[in-house]
Formats: C-alpha cells, sequence, structure tokens
C-alpha cells in the first residue's frame, strides 16, 4: 500500500458510516482486532504519548526515545490504518458459500505472488549511509518525514493483509494465500524503509504504532476499492519517481528511490488482485451505488494526494520534480487505469477538475495558518464547495469489458 | 521473417498454446500499458535468474489468425498477441490488460509463433509534445522486438 491516501475523515466517517448503517442491518457487530476492540470500548480517547521526549538535534524531530521517532500525529491527511469485517470478507471468498465463484484469474495472480520476483531485490549497500549523511538541514527533516509516512502506509498494509490471510485461511484458501503473499511485499517494503530511517539515526516503533494507531473500519467493499487505489496510484507514484531520477541521475538524493522499478510492481500486482477481487463479485461494480462510491473514492484519494504533496512541494523539488505536473501525471494514469474496472470515474482531463484540485489546494494553505473559527468558517465552506464541484462533474463511463462491452457485438472491436 | 525458436523449436510436438490479442497500438504504444514491458522485462529476468526457458513471446500479426476469421475481424490492425505456454500467465495477462482477446491454439512452435508481419519500431507517430505531460520520456520505440520468438537471447 505505497500510497495510503484515502485518509481523509470525511472519506472514512462518510464510508464507515454506510458501513456501521449496513452492519447494524444485518445485527452484527464486527470483530475488531483486539487491540483496536480495547481502544473502541474506550470513552475517552489514550493520550499516548512517550514522557520527556528527546529532540533531533539538527531537524528538531522529537524522539520517543534515543534512537526512535515519535510518531507523527494523526490528523486528516496521515496515512491510516485499517480494520474490516472478516466474517462478511469470508462469506464474499468462501468456496463453499460460492461454490461457482469465479477463481481463474485470483488463481493466475496467486501465481505471480508465489514466484517472489522481488526476493533478492530488497538488499542494501554502503551507499545509503553515505547519501544519507549528505542531506543535511531542512532537507534532512523534509526526507526524514517522507520516510516515515511511507514506512507508515506501507506498514498499514501490511497489518490488514496478514490478519485478512490469517481469517480467510480455512475458508477461502486462494485469497487467503494472496493476502499472505501480500503482506510479505509488504512488511518487506516497510522494513527496508525503516532500515533508510536508522541512516538518518532513526527508526519507528512498529509495536508501538499497531497497539496505538486508531484504526479506521471499512467494510469489504470499501476495503476493496480503497486498497485497489491505493495500490495502482502507488505503482504510478514510484514508476514515475523512478523513470524521472533515471534520467536525471543528479536528482537521485538517495539510493532507496533506484529500487522503486522492481518495488512498484509489487504494488501494482496488488492492485491486480482487487480488480480480479471485484471481478469475482461483479455486484460491486455493478449497480449505480456502486458508480456513486467509484467516483466518491477516486474523488478522495486524488485529491488527497494532491494536498498533501502540495503542503510538502520541497520534498518533490529536492528530487527534480515540478509538485503540479508529477500529481496531474499520476492522477490522469491512475485514473486510466481504474477506468478498466470501476464502473465509473472521475474527467480529469476536464480542464475544472484542476481548476477544483487548486482551489482547494489554495484553501488548505490558507485553513493551515488560519487562528479563529471565524476565519477557518468560510474557508471550510469554500472547501466543501469545491469537493461538491468535482462530485458534480460528468462522470467518465468505464469498467472491465467483460462486464461493460458485448464483445460479441459486430460493432465491438479490440 | 523466421519464426522458429531456439527453446521451443527444440520440440517439433504439436502442443497448445495461449494468447492475449489485442490491437497493436493499445498493446505496445497506449501510455497507460507502459507497465506492459516492465511485465515482460521482469519475468524474463526471473526466468533468467532461475533457469527456466522463455515460454511467453509477442507475436505481431500472428499467422495462426488465417485459421481463425472470426477473431481475426474482431481486433483492429494492426494486431499483436502475447503467445505462451503458461495457461495460468495468459490469464494474468488478460487481468492485466482487460482489453484483450483471450484464446488458445494448438500446433507446433513453427505454426504458433509465426508472425506475419512484424510491427516496425516506427508504427506508431511520435507522441505529442503538448499532451505528454509525465515527467520521463516514453520507452524507446521497439522495444518489444527483445521478445519476438527466437530473440531470447537478445
Amino acid at each position: 500500500m505505497a500510497s495510503q491516501t484515502i485518509s481523509m475523515s470525511a472519506t472514512a466517517r462518510v464510508a464507515a458510516r454506510a458501513s456501521l448503517r449496513s452492519s447494524r442491518d444485518t445485527s452484527r457487530i464486527a470483530r475488531l482486532p483486539k487491540s483496536a476492540a480495547r481502544r473502541a470500548a474506550s470513552s475517552a480517547r489514550l493520550a499516548v504519548r512517550a514522557a520527556g521526549a528527546a529532540v533531533d538535534q539538527e531537524t528538531g524531530i522529537k524522539k520517543m526515545r534515543e534512537g526512535i521517532k515519535e510518531a507523527a500525529d494523526e490528523n486528516l491527511l496521515t496515512p491510516r490504518f485499517y480494520t474490516t469485517d472478516f466474517d462478511e470478507m469470508e462469506q464474499l471468498f468462501s468456496t463453499e458459500i460460492n461454490p461457482n465463484l469465479d477463481e481463474a484469474e485470483l488463481v493466475a495472480i496467486l501465481q505471480e505472488f508465489r514466484e517472489d520476483f522481488n526476493q533478492k531485490h530488497f538488499v542494501r549497500n554502503d551507499s545509503f549511509k553515505k547519501a544519507a549523511d549528505g542531506i543535511t538541514g531542512e532537507s534532512r527533516r523534509i526526507f526524514i518525514e517522507f520516510l516515515e509516512r511511507s514506512c507508515t502506509a506501507e506498514f498499514s498494509g501490511f497489518l490488514l493483509y496478514k490478519e485478512l490471510g490469517r481469517r480467510l485461511k480455512k475458508t477461502a484458501p486462494v485469497c487467503a494465500e494472496i493476502f499472505t503473499l501480500m503482506s510479505r511485499d509488504e512488511a518487506r517494503h516497510a522494513g527496508f524503509l525503516n532500515k533508510a530511517m536508522s541512516d538518518f539515526n532513526l527508526a519507528l516503533d512498529l509495536g508501538f504504532l499497531t497497539k496505538n494507531r486508531q484504526y479506521t473500519f471499512f467494510k469489504p467493499k470499501f476495503i476493496i476499492y480503497a486498497t485497489y487505489l491505493s495500490e495502482k496510484i502507488g505503482y504510478w507514484r514510484y514508476i514515475s519517481i523512478y523513470r524521472h531520477l533515471q534520467e536525471n541521475p543528479n536528482d537521485q538524493l538517495y539510493p532507496l528511490f533506484q529500487y522503486f522499478e522492481n518495488w512498484c510492481q509489487d504494488e501494482n500486482r496488488h492492485g491486480d488482485f482487487f480488480t480480479a477481487c471485484l471481478k469475482a463479485r461483479p455486484e460491486f461494480i455493478n449497480d449505480w451505488e456502486a458508480k456513486l462510491w467509484a467516483r466518491f473514492f477516486c474523488l478522495s484519494v486524488y485529491v488527497t494526494m494532491y494536498l498533501n504533496d502540495h503542503s510538502r512541494t520541497e520534498f518533490y523539488e529536492s528530487i527534480g520534480l515540478d509538485t503540479t505536473q508529477f500529481n496531474m501525471h499520476v492522477i490522469h494514469q491512475t485514473n486510466k487505469t481504474t477506468a478498466q474496472i470501476f464502473p465509473q470515474v472521475i474527467d480529469t482531463y476536464n480542464p475544472k477538475f484542476k481548476e477544483y484540485l487548486d482551489n482547494l489546494r489554495d484553501i488548505n494553505v490558507k485553513l493551515s495558518k488560519a487562528q479563529s473559527p471565524m476565519e477557518k468558517a468560510p474557508l471550510i465552506a469554500g472547501f466543501a464547495a469545491n469537493l461538491l464541484g468535482v462530485a458534480l462533474m460528468k462522470p467518465v463511463d468505464s469498467g472491465s469489458i467483460d462486464f461493460v462491452e458485448d464483445v460479441n457485438s459486430p460493432a465491438f472491436m479490440y | 521473417m523466421e519464426a522458429a525458436t531456439e527453446n521451443a523449436a527444440s520440440s517439433t510436438a504439436s502442443q497448445k498454446y495461449y494468447f492475449c490479442l489485442a490491437n497493436a497500438d493499445f498493446m505496445l504504444n497506449d501510455e497507460n500499458n507502459e507497465h506492459f514491458p516492465e511485465v515482460l522485462r521482469e519475468r524474463r529476468r526471473f526466468y533468467r535468474e532461475t533457469n527456466k526457458d522463455q515460454d511467453f513471446w509477442v507475436v505481431p500479426n500472428p499467422a495462426f489468425l488465417d485459421a481463425m476469421p472470426d477473431v481475426a475481424k474482431k481486433v483492429r490492425q494492426p494486431c499483436v498477441a502475447v503467445v505462451t505456454t503458461d495457461e495460468v500467465w495468459n490469464n494474468f495477462v488478460k487481468l492485466r490488460l482487460d482489453r484483450v482477446y483471450k484464446g488458445c491454439v494448438e500446433g507446433t512452435a513453427e505454426e504458433c509463433l509465426a508472425m506475419k508481419s512484424p510491427i516496425a519500431a516506427d508504427a506508431f507517430p511520435a507522441p505529442d509534445t503538448s499532451k505528454w505531460t509525465a515527467p520521463y520520456a516514453k520507452y524507446a520505440p521497439g522495444w518489444w522486438e527483445a521478445f519476438y520468438p527466437g530473440n531470447e537471447n537478445a
């Protein structure tokens, strides 16, 4: 889950409300992982914070203890940790309950994961530490924050996939093995990033994050939409950074980016698995409600990424990218890829779309500087108006040709 | 063009070849399909590292379509097929690319991997620079030639 960008609280709130309504309708309380259940049961949010935090001399970064970075505060745009209704996930993919489930493409993607193309890929060398020592001052702080966000996002994918692999093992063995193998990939990615942080004399306490992070509940179908987009956009982000740096080696700040070509193939394959899930359960993509949710998730992901990246434009500039160009390219390509499975997508080539994004970015900057509620209120209203503007744009109908085309019609051509 | 392959030609036996057939501009040139040469290169690297004989190829304008006129007329020309003896991997190609005709043909390597004509490196117009918004250049045209039958060691 390279780009855990589905983090706007509005997204989680709306989807969670829909999830809980459905859950309540079926008179079932979702089973949460123990840590999340314990957290959910408490009426007050625990203020878990290490006492007497030290501070990194050069960058001002707070430490939980020596060598361990204090986790960034959660806010609207930070990577999320997810949990889901595991019983419903079993219902969906159990081969006993669904004897006619078409597993051909699930088996195909499972074979790709079993090959383990990247088994020998994530090996560090001496150039890492040397490069890290050369990143100083503000650039160092920005880079560490990039590593932390990326590591947290990969780690959250690891937790979710590992749990799904464990829960589905008896009833949906193909899907269970796929989730387990995807968690292998995410663990490698997270481990590689955490080792990178050690070059900056810091690391994340991933065990601490597991126990103390807020978990967002999503129904299985939303997990599939969300993680599909997260993986595909991760592919386009990483391959774009990699190819840009291959052509501009002087911008190569740190050797991590040289691994992005192989890395992003993992993300792309993960996305393919969720494509196969949606094709195996076409009720998730074949009605008007699916169209609305598909556009909603696309909107959330693209807006979140655009705002996040522009709020850290110095990072992208430090590796020679134009933040806006990079974002628009990634959005266009992710949207085209997504159009191969989601029933509707946003018309990202409509010039109004970018106007709305730029307005949202500008308002976001002002919001981050606003002090009083009176100052914030009109900005929030403007933000909502621009989001609504995107939501009301005429969408593009889309989907797999297996579902939206009559491939036997004389008019259809490959 | 001689289609016999160094590896597959070692057998004159008939066997099943699975394929995904698509319009050549879509499969080889579409900007959103720039991931596809990456998939093929990765797989080739993996096969070499694990000493497996290559069992997948890119076959432009495949000759076997002469025996399938109904299929041939369903695909915009020029066309290209990804051909493999691995049925499971063929299902993966369908999953990844979507807009492909998935099928199967039986015969010798010489028959099933024969191309009627190659796709030239300059077959597609250069990308309109005003529309190419990626922060990198397109993959070099002709990347697919490395995957023609007979080019396994290229």
